[in-house]
């Protein structure tokens, strides 16, 4: 295969000029466009497990957003080290990023700068990617860039990673910042609104706040306090400045200001939302080693440390914990219900109703949790890239085995139930039950792997087989194949495995389906998996207009040999193995599946062939009856041989006695 | 039922060989000459008669018959001669008669020994050429649809 040289045939990757720090947290290349038509382009590769974004790439291919570094392009170059990569090009910034990598300080800025240069370019940005229903979310200092003449700023490139994936703390709400890394998922405008709010504090300030503090102790600062108060502590800041964080860092995503609020800061500083204060306890309630002191800590207590969470909820602590403690007897009332409704869990084991109990706990307690799952925690839409990241060999297992209990549960439904207002529960359970149906698919056209490529849409297949070849696009697959069939250790093995098959059925490929399940199922391997393998390959030969595909065919020849031997006829085995060599060099895998599975003939062939056997039994039944009839042939013979001699006996007496009478 | 097929079968041989036996008589009684003739003639042909066990006694009939077509011309230059015993003596001596007709008798014995023979080589011949026709076709049904050996053969033809 010849790997491209250009990313969608028109840009070309200057692997030699690297661009440290314009991609986000990714590796940046300069780009130069063969047409001509733009300059001043750069490349983002994406992480080999971690696939861009698909639903924001076709988004904005409509057209570039302003104060952006939009995508105009994307696909397969070869990367550094000769490897394929995917790239993802858009314009480079136009200088230096807000917050140098690696400062631990920079110059605060005016309130001028900061809402003029920074804030309302930021804010329309923001609201052109909220009408088109996308988030950005890496908006940090270090992925904003402005111009050195002091222009407006720009937000960085984030569309070569899972969303929010490369975030760090401080700057997620504590609700995503709390998930596991790739289960943030796209979150809403409402989470850029708040990394906006923490890069203003940063550049009004001219510090990182929490600096030195741990992803966990920023987290339940945040919970405990409120993230306008954790984040900001005793800093002096602009008073209107402090008004647009107060919103702008608001827990509840409701209460943050729109974009097109924030276009206009004086508006949008005027616009006030009362959040009411959590209740606090009056006594704590210890859970792990955390100190709970409000329904919202102890839900994140709670998902951080489910079993003991979950014993806590069966045997009524938390119930009267809410009871005396907080004084929120709905509440309590409510989490008794839910605790009885375990029982209803009867069939799930125990550890997997607990767990279920906990995500319930969870929603009931904090509405605007994510969904905990034994100890992580993650978002909907972020299963998709928690797959893509560690479903594979050597990765997080059990993390996998939680993302498999919560796809086969349906638990995402279970916990959106009791949180509605703050999802579209409907879209919720379809996607659940959509889910729950492609793991469960048996053979290779379901289960795990299938549905890891189904949630990523740009994720390049995984097999072994492919031999450093990047497939992502099933148009890619069979060139790749080609490409590895052309080496003879490539073919040691059938160019079709379950992560194949998966990757296949995955891009909606149905006519794969049925194939996939007889391969996962075959009683002959040896004989027929050859040639259902071909039929899938010409399938997508034919339906994909593929190319001439000459090793792949002699791969697939060579696998489907035996399944020649599936015709009883010895001269038309021969004809079909004289045949094949023909379409092979013509690498024509629909004309070898023609030529195999023949229907007419094989229909013919088997009618010919119970023919013949009948025909065989009829000859050997002739065969034992002319045995058997010797005795009684040698009598016959005797009695014939008698009466013969009797008849020329007496055919002499009658000739005699004729001549006796004459004379 | 029994009994009476029994008894019945067994009456009906011993009557006719006394028929036979009482016709014999009333022969060599109202012909003597040509009686004896006859039995010189056909000497071979009545030993083999009484030496003959096979069913219709068919080798022995055959040797008569044969014998006969010499006999006849031995009675009739009897009967043109006055039929009488010193013609029947004279013929008797007759060495030439009487060799005819017992080599006419023995060529009866070797054509009932022969034909037998000859027509089993006849037949089976037939069967084999049968045979051989029948495994060539089913070795190329073997051959084109890969159908297993016959497991018979390598047996011989019949059991002998």
């Amino acid at each position: 295969m010849t790997l491209p040289q250009l990313v969608a045939g028109q840009y070309a990757v200057d692997l030699a000029a690297p661009l440290p720090g314009a991609g986000g947290g990714l590796d940046a290349f300069a780009v130069n466009d063969r047409n001509g038509a733009r300059t001043g382009m750069m490349a983002v590769l994406s992480r080999p497990f971690a696939p861009p974004r698909a639903a924001a790439l076709i988004a904005l291919a409509a057209g570039p957003i302003e104060h952006l570094l939009s995508p105009v392009a994307h696909g397969i170059a070869v990367g550094p080290g000769g490897t394929p990569g995917w790239f993802v090009v858009c314009p480079a910034p136009p200088g230096p990023a807000l917050w140098p990598n690696g400062a631990t300080g920079v110059a605060p800025w005016t309130e001028r700068d900061l809402l003029q240069h920074f804030l309302r370019p930021a804010a329309m940005a923001l609201d052109r990617l909220n009408s088109r229903h996308l988030t950005h979310r890496a908006i940090r200092p270090d992925n904003i860039f402005r111009g050195p003449a002091g222009e407006a700023a720009v937000l960085g490139a984030a569309w070569s990673a899972p969303p929010a994936s490369a975030q760090p703390t401080v700057f997620e709400p504590p609700y995503s910042a709390t998930c596991q890394n790739f289960g943030r998922g796209e979150g809403n405008i409402a989470d850029d609104i708040y990394a906006l709010g923490v890069t203003l504090l940063c550049l009004a300030t001219g510090r990182l706040p929490l600096a030195g503090l741990d992803a966990g102790e920023i987290i339940s600062r945040k919970l405990d306090l409120g993230s306008f108060v954790a984040l900001a502590g005793t800093a002096r800041l602009p008073s209107a400045v402090a008004d647009l964080l107060t919103s702008m860092l608001a827990e509840d995503p409701e209460h943050r200001p729109t974009p097109a609020l924030l276009i206009d800061p004086a508006t949008a500083r005027a616009r006030r939302v009362a959040a009411r204060p959590p209740r606090r306890a009056q006594k704590s309630l210890e859970i792990g080693t955390a100190s709970v002191w409000n329904a919202r800590t102890l839900a994140n207590a709670i998902g951080r440390a489910p079993e003991q969470g979950a014993r806590l909820l069966r045997l009524g602590v938390v119930d009267s914990w809410l009871r005396r403690q907080l004084g929120d007897g709905g509440l309590a009332v409510r989490l008794d219900e839910l605790v009885r409704q375990r029982a209803l869990d009867a069939e799930k084991t125990d550890v997997v109703a607990d767990m279920a109990l906990v995500a319930r706990a969870v929603a009931l307690l904090d509405p605007l949790a994510p969904l905990w799952w034994r100890g992580v925690a993650l978002w909907p839409d972020g299963v998709g890239a928690m797959l893509a990241e560690f479903d594979r060999p050597g990765a997080a297992a059990p993390l996998v085995d939680g993302m498999r209990e919560v796809v086969d549960g349906e638990i995402i439904p279970l916990w959106a139930g009791l949180r509605p207002e703050r999802c579209d529960v409907t879209s919720l359970r379809l996607d659940a039950a959509t889910h729950r149906q492609i793991l469960r698919q048996r053979g290779w056209g379901g289960g795990m792997t299938t549905l890891r490529y189904f949630l990523n849409p740009l994720l390049a297949c995984a097999s072994p087989l492919l031999a450093g070849n990047t497939v992502v696009r099933k148009g890619d697959l069979l060139p790749a194949l080609d490409a590895v069939g052309a080496l003879p250790e490539g073919r040691r093995q059938a160019p079709l495995d379950a992560e194949i098959g998966a990757f296949l059925a995955a891009r909606q490929e149905p006519a794969v389906q049925q194939d996939l399940l007889r391969l996962a199922t075959l009683r002959a391997p040896a004989r027929e998996a050859g040639a259902i393998q071909l039929r899938i390959f010409a399938g997508l030969q034919q339906r994909l207009q593929a190319p001439a595909l000459p090793h792949l065919a002699a791969w697939l020849a060579d696998l489907a040999a035996p399944a020649i031997a599936v015709w009883r006829s010895r001269h038309r085995r021969e004809r079909i193995a004289a045949g094949l060599p023909i379409f092979v060099r013509a690498g024509k895998l629909t004309a070898m599946l023609q030529l195999l599975e023949d229907r007419p003939s094989q229909a013919a062939d088997t009618l010919e062939a119970q023919a013949a056997v009948q025909a065989v039994q009829a000859i050997d039944a002739e065969l034992t009856q002319l045995q058997r009839d010797a005795p009684m042939r040698r009598d016959y013979a005797a009695r014939i041989g008698h009466e013969i001699a009797t008849a020329a006996a007496i055919t002499g007496l009658t000739i005699s006695a004729v001549l006796l009478v004459l004379r | 039922m029994a009994r009476g097929s029994h008894v019945t079968g067994t009456v009906k041989p011993a009557r006719t060989m006394l028929l036979q036996g009482l016709l014999c008589g009333a022969l060599i009684v109202a012909f003597p000459s040509v009686s004896l003739l006859l039995g010189i003639l056909l000497a071979p042909g009545i030993g083999a008669i009484l030496l003959d066990r096979s069913a219709g006694r068919v080798v022995a009939r055959n040797m008569l018959l044969m014998g006969l077509i010499v006999a006849f011309h031995g009675v009739a230059a009897l009967w043109h001669g006055g039929n009488t015993l010193a013609g029947s003596l004279a013929l008797i001596g007759n060495m030439r008669l009487v060799v005819a007709s017992w080599v006419a008798q023995a060529s009866g014995w070797l054509l009932s020994e022969l034909t037998p023979v000859i027509a089993e080589f006849v037949m089976e011949l037939k069967a084999r050429a049968r045979i051989k026709h029948l495994q060539a076709r089913r070795a190329a049904h073997e051959d084109e649809w890969s159908l297993p050996p016959s497991d018979q053969q390598d047996q011989p033809m019949a059991p002998r």
